[in-house]
């Protein structure tokens, strides 16, 4: 189905067409979150109510176009990780996860180099990966990022420049630089 | 200023780590992941048809009574409201040339005239002066007697509740004591505190050597009450609002967690069964739950 028509089935509701919307973009949505997050269950979590937001404000949106969607969806993802992040701040201790192997459905590990790039960024402090993901990946201004986290333009700066430090050398180290 | 091997570092840091999330983005999910989380989502998506369901009942329960409240004051004589004007005095002044005797016997045919079924009317002083300073008569108002019973007529009511909302029938167990009654004739109006628990119902699956067992489980939510009634005593009928706030944050189900809420209107059927909507604020106020409930009580 289009992208266009698969809006507006979804805008009316129609079940399968949200559920066909799910099994197009949740792949892409889960990993988006386990960037951020780092943790399988937060990042199911965010997809999660992820989900529930896109399927409940489908109704505002307005398809202008390929990657629209995609991009509006992002936003929502985001925004709903940014979310379990902040709702973990009070948390003393950082929960780890161990496990960030990144497997295709038929079990054949992806590509090792990138596997092992993604796997640097997460290994950043929560801080440094959050506005690196924004700035660099996403491609949010600092102003943005500083409206979205509740920090300064000048903080969101100091951390980026500290997440690309930080990741210089680890990528340097695994040879991916 | 940035140099440009410094530049051109940050332009290969990030440009690799996008490329790296845009391979990584497409990676497929564990299909059986997948799989629950779609189920995780078509359940609270279905939860979200039922609340919409509730809501409606909830307002179709509002509106009607709404709509019997209306009729009953429809059915009510409207009081007249007198005006600041009329509320003053009432002065009546009469010519001192004409013989005192002919003033007495106008006055008592006027206010025998004036004698007037309206209470309102009762309560505006009258008073028939003459020309100068000489009172013949003043009319003290009735005012109609109040009676205030604080703390007086202690008589604890047990009540038992059920609550129809989205997760199902929620019932409540519970006891108001009456702290402040304040009757006007027409209508008693009372101030009740009180203690409910209120059950929530659920059944939980086992696997047992290959079967499947369904054990029920109640979770009980304690809650302070506060309600405010007043009763029409020539009808008998009665409207109440309670709010409750919930004491014990340890059991928390999905309905009831963290700082919890609820707001009820009722109105009675009978002497001992009421009716009304009622609304859930709860998960630190952040979620809303609709529901009708039924109270039977003593």
């Amino acid at each position: 189905m289009e992208e266009g028509e698969l809006v507006k089935k979804c805008k009316d509701h129609d079940a399968s067409a949200q559920k066909e919307l799910y099994d197009k973009y949740m792949d892409q949505m889960y990993r988006i979150s386990l960037r951020y997050l780092a943790n399988e269950a937060e990042a199911e979590d965010a997809v999660t109510e992820g989900f529930l937001k896109i399927f409940s404000k489908v109704g505002s949106f307005e398809y202008r176009g390929k990657g629209s969607l995609t991009g509006w969806m992002k936003r929502i993802i985001v925004n709903e990780s940014l979310m379990v992040l902040r709702k973990r701040k009070h948390l003393l201790v950082d929960i780890h996860e161990t496990d960030h192997k990144l497997k295709s459905i038929d079990g054949v590990e992806s590509n090792l180099q990138e596997e092992d790039i993604i796997n640097e960024i997460k290994k950043l402090p929560k801080g440094y990966r959050t506005v690196f993901n924004l700035y660099a990946i996403e491609g949010f201004s600092h102003r943005e990022i500083g409206e979205k986290l509740g920090i300064s333009e000048n903080t969101s700066k100091s951390q980026l420049s500290k997440a690309r430090a930080s990741l210089a050398k680890s990528l340097v180290k695994i040879g991916a630089v | 200023m940035k140099s440009n091997k410094e530049n051109k570092s940050i332009n290969i840091i990030d440009r690799v780590c996008q490329n790296a999330s845009q391979v990584a983005d497409r990676v497929n999910v564990d299909i059986s992941k997948k799989k629950r989380l779609w189920d995780n989502i078509s359940q609270r998506l279905s939860d979200l048809d039922k609340r919409v369901l509730t809501w409606f009942l909830a307002m179709t329960t509002s509106f009607s009574l709404l709509i019997a409240g209306g009729v009953e004051l429809w059915k009510n004589t409207p009081e007249v409201i007198p005006t600041q004007r009329e509320l003053t005095l009432q002065v009546k002044t009469i010519d001192t040339s004409e013989p005192i005797e002919s003033f007495e016997h106008a006055l008592t045919s006027e206010l025998k005239a004036k004698k007037q079924p309206s209470s309102i009317n009762s309560l505006i002083p009258t008073t028939t002066i003459l020309k100068g300073t000489e009172i013949i008569q003043t009319k003290q108002p009735e005012i109609p007697k109040e009676s205030h019973k604080a703390l007086q007529n202690i008589k604890p009511q047990i009540y038992l509740g059920t609550t129809l909302s989205t997760v199902g029938l929620t019932p409540e167990l519970g006891i108001d004591v009456p702290v402040y009654t304040k009757s006007t004739g027409k209508h008693t109006h009372s101030i009740k505190t009180g203690i409910s628990a209120q059950f929530l119902l659920f059944g939980q699956r086992k696997a047992t050597e290959g079967e499947q067992q369904v054990n029920n489980t109640a979770i009980p939510s304690v809650f302070a009450n506060l309600l405010y009634e007043i009763k029409d005593n020539s009808k008998n009928s009665t409207w109440s609002a309670r709010i409750g706030y919930r004491l014990n944050n340890n059991n928390d189900t999905s309905i009831y967690s963290n700082h919890t809420m609820k707001a009820s209107l009722h109105k009675s059927i009978n002497n001992h069964i009421k009716i009304g909507p009622e609304v859930i604020f709860t998960n630190n106020f952040r979620k809303v739950y609709p529901g009708i409930g039924l109270v039977v009580s003593s």
